[in-house]
Parts: C-alpha cells; sequence; structure tokens
C-alpha cells in the first residue's frame, strides 16, 4: 500500500463510534484523519473532538493545519479538498447532506456513507433526494464503484433502492469494551429511561410522552442531553460522565422502548456491560442480536410493566435471569465479532479500487446559460455576457467548459449580439418552454433515476426540440423568471437581480410563490449587490450558504475612450414600461425642469418599448399619467423625444454625444447605463436607492443622486445637471479603473461558484 | 474433441415475429456461428409461445433446428392462448373492418330502397309488407340501444358495471387490447410464472458451461445460476427519458425492467466503449473488467442490388436500383411522394426509425438551412413514420416541407439498398447509438459517402482527424450540419475516396467474427467461476 492509498478520512465525531472504527482501521494499518469541529446541532449531542490520531499522520504539519480548521459538515474549500485528494485514498461520513453533497462532488476517492439506520418508514434512497434533489441521485450513481453504502447493520440496504443495495458493505457497529463490570448495584428502585432532545425533536416527544403516559405512577429518572430544557423534574438533562455512570451503577433497571427495526442506541449495551437489567420491548432491533427468548424482553407494555414492577420490587430471580442472559447482547458489538467483518469490508473496498480503472471517456462539462423570458436590453446583453464569462474562466481555470446560450426563439431572431457570441465559440439555441402532465414527469424523472419523483401536478422543460438540454449538465438561469414548476430533472443555478414586487405597489409577478420556489432550490444563488443579496435571504427566503455575491460586471463597453463627442444640447433617459422606471414622477420633474426653472436640454427617451410612452393606445394605468402629466405642457412635449428601442450603435452614439444621463427609477439592482455613460465621459443623475449607491462606490462614478419620490428635487437637479455637467465629467473615473468591471475581469469569480456543482 | 455447451436465454414477449426484429436477425447469427463450429453446442433456452416464433425465423434464414439443442416450457398457460386467440380474431376484425362497411353500405341501401317502396306503394299487401319491412330495418340499430336500456332497468347494466366492464375489454381493439392496462397486468403476471419455470429448467441443466442472453428486458435472467453474460446495446431510454416520456409514459416500466437486469447482471456485452464507461460503469456501478466490448460486424448491402449482366452489369444495376427506387417511393403516406415519377431525384438519406435520439428534429433544421439559405436543391428521405413521433410531422409541417421531406416507411432491404445507391449522401444526425451506426458501411458499400454526427460511439472508430474534420458534425447545431452537408454535397467524390480505407478495414469484421468473440467471453467467464 502507498502512503496515499494508506490514509483515511473519517469525517465523524461520535465518540463511542470513534473508539471503536478508528481502532479498526489502525489495526488495518491505516492513518486516520478526524475533523476537529463539527455542528452544535441536534444531529451531534453524542459527538466530541479528539486530536489523539493526528501525530500518526504522516502528512506535513502546514496541510494537517489547513484540515484540522476546515469546516468539514459544511463545504471545505478547494484548497481543503485539494489537499485531501492529495493525502487521502478513502473518506468515511455520516448522514449529513451538505457533507454528503460535498464529498461527491469534490473528493475523488473511495466514498464510505456511514449509515446507522432511520426510523421506520424512512430510506437513505429517500432522504437523499429529499434533502439535496432529485438531480442528487444521478450525481451519487456517477460515483460508480467509488461510492459505499457502509451499513452499520447487515439489513438496512434491504429498504434501500438499487444503487444502495448494490453498493452495500457490511462494517458492523462495535464496542470498544464489551467486557461485563457488573458495577451495577441499583440500589435506587427507579427506572432509568434514555430520552433525548424532547423538547427539540417530535419524534424524542413522542417517545417521552408514551413513556410517561405507560409508566406514570412508577419513580423514573430520563436521561439523555436535552438541549431544551423539560419541565420535568424528573428528565435529568445533560449530565457528566461520573453521574451518568453512576445513574447505570444505582438505578434499579433502564427500559428501552425501541422497536425500530433499523436503528439501535448505545445505552442499553451500555446497561448490559454495567451489570445493570434491561427490560426492552421486543420487534426491534435487539431481537436480531438476543433472540427472542431474553428473560428482559417484552412483547407489550403490559407486560413490560409487569416485569419493571417486579424487578422494582426486587425479584432477585428474575433480575439474575436477565442479567446472566442479556450479555448474549453484546457479542455481536464485540471486536472478536466485528473485527474480521471490518478487515473484510476494507479488504473488498481496497480490491475494487486496486482494479478501478479511470474513466476514459471523460466529458467536457456543458453548461446552458438560459434566459427563461424573451428579454431585450440590459437582461439579454447580461445574460450574453455572463455566458461569455463562463466559456472564457473555465477556459482559464483548464476546465474548458462548453457553453451553449438558450433563449426562446423571438430573442434569437433579432439580436445582433448573437455574432458576438458564436464569434467566441459560444453555440446558440432557441427553446420554449413545454408543459408535461404528471405521468409524464413522473416517468421521465423515473427514466433519468430518480427514486421519489416529486407530486407536482404539472412541470415545465425547456424544449429544444432536441433532448430538452438533457445533454447539459448544469442550467443556469438568468432571473428567476421560470414561468411554472420546473421538472427537477438538472441541477441548476440563476442569477437573481431584484425583487421589485416588494418595493414598488401595483407591480405585479405573476405566480410570485412559483418563483419563489425554483430560487429556493437552486444549487446557488447569484446577485451583484448586497441590496438584492439580503432581499433573497429576506424575502425569497433562501438559505444562506447559497447565495453568492458576485461583482457586477460591465457587459460591454463599446468605444471606450474614444472621445468624439460633440456638443450636444439633450440628456438621455433609457427606460422601459415598467412602473418602477417612476415615469409619473419622472414627468412631473420634467414639467418643473421646463415650465418653473427653465431647462434647456432636450430629454431624449430610448429603451426596449420606451415608444410606448407616447402611444395613444396604450392603455397602461401609469403610462397614461405620464403621458397625460406631458401633454399638458406645450413646451415639454416639444422637448421630450421618444427615441424607441435603439440599436447597439445608434444606443452607444446617443450616449457618447449626451450631455449626462439620467436615471429616475424608483428602485431595482441598479443600472450599467451609469456606467456605460462613464465609460463615454457622460456623467449621470440618479435615483437614490441602496443599488445605486453601491453602484457608486464601487466604481466611483461620482452620480448626483436625487429622491425618486420629489419631483422638485428631481427638476432641480436636472437644471443643476443642466449647468454643472461638463464640471462633473472631470469627476468620473478613468476608463482604466472601470475596465477593472468588465466582464472579463470578473468572470473567475462567477466560475468558481458554478464550478462547484460541475 | 470435447464439445462445450453454451445456452441461449431468450424470452421475447408471445407477440413477436422474430424475423422483422434486430434482435431476431442477431440470435439467427449467433446460432449459425455455433453451428460452423465443431467444439461448440448451443442450448437454446425459451418459453414454448416463441416456437412458431423462432421456427419462422431459422426457416427463413436457413437453419435447422438439430442445430442447436433446445429447453423449453411445454405447451402454453390456458390464459395465453386465450389471449392468442382474441388477438387473432381482434387482428380478423380491423381487416374485416373494411368488409363490414361494405355490409353497413349493402344495409343502408337496401332500407333505403325499402322506404322509398314504401311511400310510393299503391297495393295494400305491398304497403303492409313494405311497412313492416321497414319497421324492422329502421328498429334493428336501435336493438342495442333498447337491450342496453332494458337491462340497465333491471340493474343489470351500469356504466361502471360488470357487464360493462366485460363488454369495454371484449371490444377493445387490437391495439388497445396490446395497450390496456389490467391485460398487461396479467400476462406480465403469466409471463412471470412462465419465465420463473424456464430459469428452473435452465438451472437444472449442469452440462451447460455458461449462458448469453442477447438484451436486458429480461431480469429473470439474473436468477439463472450458471455463469452468465447479459448484452446490453444501450439504455437509450436513461439519456432521452423527458422525450420518451412523452411518448409514452408507459416506457418507464420497460426501464426498471432493465434496471433491474443490470443491478442484478453480471458479465455484459456492449457494442461500444461509450456503453460500456458511461453506461454499465458510470450509471451501474459494474467493474470494467466485468464489461466486454464486442464490436458490430459489418452490415453491407451491395448484394442487395449487384445484378450479373456480364458487361452490362453496371448499367443493369443501375436500372435495378433506379426501379427500386421507384418503388420505394410508392411507400410515400403522401399522394406527392407516391406519384413522383423521377427516380433520379437528387436527396439526402438517412434510414431509421423515428426515436427521440435520433435526432430528425435538427436534420430538418439543417435541411431548411441548405433548402430555404443556401438554396439547394435537394430532398431528404427518411424511413421512419411520424406515427411513431407524432411531433415530428408537426414540425415538417410547420416548416412546410412536406413536399421536400419524403418519409418512405417499410421499406424492403433491396428498396433500403437502392435508396443508399441512389442518395447524394447518407447523413447520420443521430444523438445517441450503442454502437458504431451500421449507416456508414452500409452506405459506403453501395458507393455513397457519408456525414455523421460527432459522438462519442462515432469517435471511437473515427480516429483519425482529418476524416473526423470532414465527415462529422456537431449533432446539436443545425448550422455546422448545414454546413459539413454542403461539403459534401460539393465534395462527394473526395469524401467518399477518403471514407474508403476506414469502409474497407471495417467490412473485414464479419458476423463470424462478433459470434466467435462472444464465445470467448463466454469461455473466460466460464473459466473464472471454476
Amino acid at each position: 500500500m502507498d502512503k496515499k492509498s494508506n490514509r483515511i478520512l473519517w469525517l465523524i465525531n461520535h465518540t463511542t463510534l470513534r473508539e471503536f472504527e478508528i481502532r479498526q482501521l489502525i489495526e488495518l494499518g491505516y492513518e486516520v484523519f478526524v475533523p476537529k469541529s463539527f455542528p452544535y446541532d441536534e444531529g451531534n449531542l453524542s459527538a466530541s473532538v479528539s486530536y489523539e490520531f493526528d501525530s500518526r499522520l504522516s502528512i506535513p504539519y502546514s496541510d494537517l493545519e489547513v484540515l484540522n480548521t476546515a469546516d468539514w459538515y459544511g463545504d471545505p474549500n478547494d484548497n481543503v479538498w485539494n489537499i485531501a485528494n492529495k493525502y487521502f485514498s478513502k473518506i468515511f461520513f455520516a448522514f449529513f447532506p451538505s457533507q454528503l453533497r460535498s464529498v461527491v462532488r469534490n473528493f475523488h476517492g473511495d466514498c464510505i456513507l456511514r449509515p446507522f439506520g432511520l426510523a421506520k418508514g424512512v430510506t437513505y434512497s429517500q432522504l437523499i433526494e429529499q434533502e439535496l434533489g432529485p438531480s442528487f441521485g444521478t450525481e451519487l450513481r456517477r460515483l460508480g464503484e467509488r461510492f459505499w453504502f457502509g451499513e452499520a447493520y447487515a439489513h438496512l440496504h434491504e429498504i434501500e433502492d438499487d444503487f444502495l443495495k448494490k453498493r452495500a458493505i457490511h462494517l458492523p457497529v462495535g464496542l470498544k469494551d464489551v467486557e461485563i463490570h457488573d458495577d451495577w448495584v441499583g440500589d435506587e428502585a427507579k427506572i432509568f429511561f434514555v430520552c433525548p432532545r424532547i423538547g427539540s425533536s417530535p419524534y424524542y416527544n413522542r417517545v417521552y410522552q408514551t413513556f410517561v403516559n405507560d409508566f406514570k405512577p412508577m419513580p423514573y429518572v430520563i436521561g439523555g442531553a436535552q438541549p431544551i430544557s423539560v419541565p420535568d423534574k424528573k428528565v435529568a438533562g445533560f449530565v457528566s460522565r461520573e453521574r451518568y455512570d453512576g445513574f447505570m451503577k444505582g438505578l434499579r433497571v433502564m427500559f428501552y422502548h425501541s422497536q425500530e427495526p433499523n436503528h439501535l442506541h448505545y445505552h442499553p449495551f451500555e446497561a448490559v456491560r454495567c451489570g445493570m437489567p434491561l427490560v426492552f420491548m421486543g420487534g426491534g432491533m435487539l431481537d436480531s442480536l438476543g433472540g427472542h427468548n431474553l428473560p428482559g424482553r417484552c412483547k407489550s407494555i403490559k407486560e413490560a410493566r409487569y416485569k419493571i414492577e417486579r424487578v422494582l420490587f426486587g425479584d432477585k430471580k428474575l433480575i439474575d435471569s436477565i442479567k446472566n442472559e442479556q450479555t448474549v447482547l453484546l457479542d455481536s458489538m464485540s471486536k472478536k465479532t466485528c473485527a474480521p467483518i471490518w478487515r473484510q469490508g476494507i479488504k473488498r473496498i481496497e480490491q475494487v479500487s486496486s482494479r478501478r480503472q479511470s474513466f476514459p471517456l471523460a466529458n467536457q462539462p456543458r453548461i446552458a446559460v438560459m434566459l427563461p423570458v424573451a428579454y431585450r436590453g440590459g437582461s439579454m446583453r447580461a445574460a450574453i455576457s455572463l455566458a461569455k464569462m463562463f466559456s472564457v474562466a473555465s477556459k482559464l481555470s483548464g476546465k474548458a467548459a462548453e457553453v451553449i446560450f438558450a433563449a426562446p426563439t423571438e430573442c434569437l431572431e433579432k439580436d445582433e449580439q448573437i455574432l458576438d457570441l458564436k464569434a467566441n465559440g459560444i453555440k446558440v439555441r432557441s427553446f420554449s418552454w413545454k408543459k408535461l402532465s404528471w405521468d409524464t414527469a413522473k416517468a421521465a424523472l423515473c427514466m433519468e433515476g430518480c427514486v421519489n419523483p416529486p407530486l407536482q401536478q404539472e412541470y415545465i422543460v425547456p424544449d429544444d426540440g432536441v433532448n430538452n438540454f438533457l445533454d447539459c449538465d448544469f442550467w443556469f438561469f438568468i432571473s428567476d423568471r421560470v414561468p411554472a414548476p420546473l421538472l427537477p430533472i438538472r441541477k441548476y443555478g440563476m442569477i437573481v437581480y431584484d425583487y421589485l414586487q416588494r418595493y414598488v405597489e401595483g407591480f405585479s409577478v405573476p405566480n410570485n410563490e412559483q418563483q419563489i420556489d425554483i430560487v429556493r432550490r437552486a444549487e446557488f444563488v447569484l446577485a451583484t449587490t448586497d441590496f438584492t443579496v439580503k432581499d433573497l435571504q429576506q424575502y425569497a427566503g433562501v438559505e444562506k450558504s447559497k447565495v453568492f455575491k458576485v461583482p457586477m460586471a460591465i457587459p460591454t463597453m463599446k468605444g471606450v475612450g474614444q472621445g468624439g463627442r460633440k456638443e450636444s444640447n439633450y440628456f438621455l433617459w433609457p427606460t422601459n414600461v415598467a412602473c418602477h422606471k417612476n415615469h409619473v414622477n419622472a414627468m412631473k420633474a420634467i414639467l418643473k425642469y421646463y415650465e418653473s426653472l427653465g431647462g434647456n436640454l432636450e430629454c431624449r427617451v430610448c429603451g426596449v418599448d420606451s415608444q410606448l410612452l407616447l402611444e395613444k393606445n396604450v392603455q397602461i394605468g401609469h403610462v397614461l399619467e405620464a403621458r397625460d402629466i406631458l401633454n399638458s405642457s406645450q413646451r415639454s412635449r416639444m422637448k421630450v423625444q421618444v427615441l424607441g428601442e435603439l440599436s447597439e450603435d445608434e444606443y452607444w452614439r446617443q450616449l457618447r454625444d449626451a450631455k449626462f444621463l439620467w436615471h429616475p427609477a424608483a428602485v431595482d439592482n441598479g443600472t450599467f447605463c451609469v456606467l456605460e455613460a462613464a465609460s463615454q465621459m457622460v456623467p449621470s443623475l440618479s435615483s437614490d436607492y441602496p443599488a445605486m449607491r453601491e453602484i457608486d462606490e464601487i466604481f466611483g462614478v461620482n452620480m448626483l443622486f436625487c429622491d425618486s419620490t420629489s419631483p422638485s428635487d428631481m427638476s432641480q437637479k436636472l437644471k443643476y445637471m443642466e449647468e454643472h455637467a461638463c464640471e462633473r465629467v472631470k469627476s468620473l473615473p478613468d476608463v482604466k479603473s472601470l475596465h477593472r468591471y468588465s466582464w472579463e475581469s470578473c468572470s473567475q469569480a462567477y466560475w468558481e461558484v458554478i464550478n462547484k456543482c460541475l | 474433441m470435447s464439445v462445450k455447451k453454451y445456452g441461449v436465454f431468450i424470452a421475447y414477449s408471445a407477440v413477436v415475429d422474430l424475423r422483422r426484429e434486430g434482435l431476431g436477425r442477431h440470435l439467427a447469427a449467433f446460432v449459425r456461428g455455433a453451428a460452423g463450429r465443431d467444439d461448440i453446442r448451443l442450448v437454446l433456452a425459451y418459453p414454448w409461445w416463441l416456437q412458431g416464433a423462432l421456427e419462422s425465423l431459422f426457416e427463413e434464414e436457413g437453419i435447422s433446428f438439430s442445430s442447436f439443442d433446445t429447453l423449453t416450457t411445454k405447451k402454453n398457460p390456458i390464459l395465453l392462448s386465450c389471449y392468442n386467440f382474441l388477438r387473432r380474431w381482434k387482428k380478423r376484425r380491423s381487416k374485416d373492418g373494411e368488409r363490414h362497411s361494405k355490409l353497413f353500405d349493402l344495409f343502408n341501401r337496401g332500407r333505403s330502397k325499402c322506404i322509398r317502396s314504401f311511400v310510393s306503394t299503391r297495393g295494400a299487401m305491398g304497403f303492409v309488407c313494405y311497412g313492416i319491412a321497414c319497421c324492422f330495418l329502421f328498429g334493428l340499430p336501435s336493438l342495442g340501444y333498447f337491450v342496453k336500456k332494458v337491462l340497465g332497468g333491471m340493474k343489470l347494466y351500469r356504466k361502471n358495471g360488470l357487464l360493462s366492464f366485460v363488454k369495454n375489454k371484449l371490444f377493445l381493439s387490437h391495439e388497445e387490447l396490446k395497450r390496456d392496462r389490467l391485460v398487461s397486468r396479467i400476462y406480465s403476471l403469466m409471463e412471470e410464472e412462465e419465465l420463473s419455470k424456464l430459469v428452473d429448467l435452465v438451472n437444472s441443466r449442469e452440462d451447460v458451461q455458461a449462458w448469453y442472453c442477447p438484451t436486458s428486458f429480461w431480469p429473470h435472467f439474473n436468477n439463472v445460476q450458471k455463469p452468465k453474460l447479459t448484452c446490453l446495446p444501450d439504455v437509450v431510454l436513461s439519456d432521452f427519458p423527458i422525450k420518451f416520456a412523452e411518448l409514452n409514459s408507459r416506457f418507464s416500466i420497460s426501464y426498471d425492467r432493465v434496471k433491474t437486469t443490470l443491478l442484478g447482471g453480471e458479465h455484459f456485452v456492449t457494442y461500444s466503449e461509450y456503453v460500456k464507461w458511461h453506461t454499465l460503469v458510470g450509471k451501474f456501478a459494474h467493474a470494467p473488467e466485468k464489461v466486454h466490448v464486442i464490436r458490430h460486424g459489418a452490415s453491407v448491402l451491395n448484394n442487395y442490388l449487384a445484378v450479373d449482366a456480364g458487361k452490362n452489369s453496371r448499367a443493369a444495376t443501375e436500372s435495378f436500383s433506379r426501379s427500386l427506387m421507384l418503388s420505394a417511393l410508392k411507400k410515400s403516406p403522401l399522394k406527392y411522394g407516391r406519384e413522383f415519377q423521377n427516380p433520379d431525384v437528387e436527396f439526402l438519406f438517412y434510414a431509421s426509425q423515428f426515436r427521440p435520439n435520433k435526432n430528425i428534429y435538427t436534420l430538418l433544421q439543417a435541411f431548411r438551412l441548405l433548402l430555404r439559405s443556401h438554396y439547394r436543391q435537394i430532398k431528404l428521405v427518411l424511413t421512419g413514420t411520424t406515427q411513431a413521433l407524432p411531433e415530428l410531422g408537426e414540425v415538417i409541417r410547420n416548416l412546410e416541407l412536406e413536399n421536400d421531406v419524403l418519409c418512405l416507411h417499410g421499406l424492403t432491404t433491396q428498396e433500403l439498398a437502392a435508396c443508399y445507391n441512389k442518395a447524394q449522401l447518407s447523413v447520420n444526425p443521430t444523438l445517441f447509438e450503442g454502437g458504431f451506426p451500421f449507416t456508414f458501411t452500409e452506405s459506403l458499400s453501395v458507393g455513397t459517402p457519408v456525414v455523421m454526427s460527432r459522438i462519442p460511439v462515432v469517435k471511437e472508430c473515427i480516429t483519425d482527424a482529418t476524416l473526423d474534420n470532414v465527415m462529422l458534425f456537431d449533432p446539436y447545431d443545425p448550422v455546422d450540419m448545414a454546413n459539413r452537408i454542403l461539403w459534401a454535397l460539393d465534395n462527394r467524390e473526395a469524401l467518399f475516396e477518403m471514407q474508403e480505407p476506414l469502409y474497407e478495414n471495417m467490412i473485414q469484421r464479419s458476423w463470424k467474427h462478433v459470434v466467435n468473440d462472444h464465445f470467448e467471453v463466454l469461455d473466460q467467464i466460464g473459466i473464472e467461476q471454476y
């Protein structure tokens, strides 16, 4: 065995398990690393940290330090995984979903899941898909022979899906010490019942209530850690080891309730080891260890009460018979029984590992960047930038992903930027959304390998006419506007720009709830401002660890630094007809600017659908109101020129020649227009809201801010800009500093997030 | 010389015609291969219901039943005989449909004549007789309705009652009968029982060294105790789950069977490294050394066209090919195609059933570009039927290509050969195949060059970078596909010459080699066991 195949990461902190299992591994010749921290949560009440095994590890101290400080239960960073892959060949881990995901995606050696059994009716196959999504099952299966279902009890695989069944290997739970100490005195005539987490786990709360109902008149002490205190004097809560041992020695009898077919606790074995009589319910796992004839076994609660009463009254004959015969339970946990099975299991893992051939057909990862709605303008530009970013950054990282840009057909027919994509080697596909009925969706998921297909009535899938983008490993959506529940057949991420519906009254989002659901189910969500990051957590309720802030990347900066400006007499107002663009207040401001303040500059309005602002037959409430305001002043009407949607070149020409850019929107995720303007040495006047403040701070654009709720303030600032725009040009950032935020420069940050999911 | 015995386990459904199935031909090749060897004797294990289908297959293939041993369940369950009777009856009924319709027309005409006579009769006797006849003829069609009402009134006939249920089942059409859930369920149970018995028989044969199963649809094969080798052509359902589920959600049942077979199997044969690694090792976690790649033998079609006419052979072959082409055109579902008069029409050809993985959609998009952006006056000839994939019919209609895309379904092998021969170019846009597509050798064998998808199974065989560049395209990109076709059309001869050496190399591998490779693997796994 070489050094690497000699090392194991044992990512479990359970004290009793560690005492037994690590010794097994050491005896088999392995060096073992154990984590030095664990989350102080419900699942780790029996956990502790040990440095005992570090001295045996023959890896550089600096690397060991990195491993020791890593968060193994969350998502260790790439550096940690690099070290793990460099020095270790196997990893043991218990069922913690985020840990499982991280191991599957990052570790290159043998991955041994240690299942200790679940409540009746629950399987690991179900839980994996429930917790990590149906597409994770496919990822797990792709590990093939590298994955092992290292079951603690030999029958656990029987209720699992075929893959886990096939990958099952028995690594029994053992006890370091099974020698009978017979410390038990039993002078306190009380029952010892161990039931942790009464106040925090509905399952254990039910166990507690049942126990109290069944044994109420009898004296008892309830042991087990209680993270939330229980208003019952008989519940001891967390006690020191000495006190716990004291219970074992002093209390008369232990009652073990569990009839779970797949899970067993340690404390009944501790009782047996201590010589304490154990009265337990039959039908559970103890039956498989001790058979059906142990004197402490009970078929019913009535029988249990009867036996316990006799023990409490000091029936020596019964006590002796229970004590004498229950020792058989420890046999299955003894080193003598378990060690050969461990040896055999590890040998099998080694054998498979040694003959494993490398996968000769490694595929280039394929990412689909999808625009879910037929957006044009800014969203389209951002989508195209993102596709280019993934493509460029992946090549730089050496992974060279193939990026497919996908958008509804109507977007692709017109947009000249598509040519830019093709020039960058990005394939372009059109698609439409297709509805799938429940039975079709279910069948599709089953054939994809999903064990428990979810049960929505209807799903949608992107349809490219070929294979629904299933040739792509990952789907990345530009915005959350996926129009209906998405079939969970591929993992996906998205970038979310804003939650305007939270701030702008009357801004309704159809299927808001369902869109939030789609965001929550994403592998990760990107946002470019702190404001949206906060909204994702506070409004959409997305788990913090899934939200990533990435730098705001400027999509395009045409003709940067190439002056050519003429003396202009207009300012440019890029907008569309969405109500958050604040048209009513903007028109009121324009009116004041021309009528009261004698404004001289022309106002040129451009953007997707902006021509609708003046069209008579448009019946959108806020557009009507804005138009009426404008039409009420002849002078203003003459000064406002609506250009509509411009071609790229014309947009840049209009921008370059403007005196300044006006952004009077109420709120959004910030607009790149001000950066585009800055790149052309055009200053900006913007509404004051968090995202724009962030942009101003990051890019140093030195915008002038106005209050979007006050037409008066807006008009005064317009007048101010008319008079001082030229001076403000001097305070604009130089082009080089803006270039730091070009899409090329920012691409690495985006790639790092998506790369973790490939 | 000692004779080794190998078993072949087959369990096709009771209604299959093996002569029409690729798997049938595979089986025939296997049996013929064994018959040609003195050291090997095959034992064919099959349920009794396949006896007839096997007899027909081997008769057509010229293979004697005495060249192998058989192991079968003997006799069919009574239920299966009932099912077969019902099926034959249904089939006859649907064939008789036309005749029934003629009878109905006759009945209507008679009824009409009768009423005319009744209204125009002048004699009292005639009036009474015609009157009674009219009452009878008009009342007859209502009789069924009347009986139903009476039974309903007597509470014997309810919409969801037993009588209604029986009536519904009896009057299912032939196709409905095949799809009916209850019938399928009962059939599955029967099949389950019969195949268990067959496996018992198989396990009783100590003299057989190893068993081979030519497909992965029969999980029962996993219960064979001797060393076993399962053939996995592909698991296409799992690579195109949405498209197949849209076609029929019950495909998931077939997938479950394959999945069970694969998870419980021992040794496997695939036709490509891709299926080995991507599917069996990658998805089903099998050890690579237990998966054996045995590539197809070459499939050639030139012998179906070659006419021996001495000096005039070439002209005669050409003439024969033209006549076959005309006969193929007659198989068009549209009058336009059926009456097309020019057998020398220039066309692109793709011989394939219509299935989601065949990527006809992108081929249509590429063809549209050729026709409407590049103005190439060419047709596209396909061999599938849009009934198998209705959305394709819609695409053809939406793109207004009905008269340029001809779907010639049900071609004979000779007609197929003629289509390949007459085509300007063969195009294979497939997204997934279990092995290297037959298109290549079939097309080259009759002198037509080929362009194909750049997919893993193709890349396994096209290792030359120059050939890759000239003959492969990205199957997801209609523009790339169209460009490749354009180049190939303009450089037809050059492409043919470049492909010829590979073709010559490929045709060296016959089905005999394939069968012998299988026996080698069976030998190997048989030895491993002991």
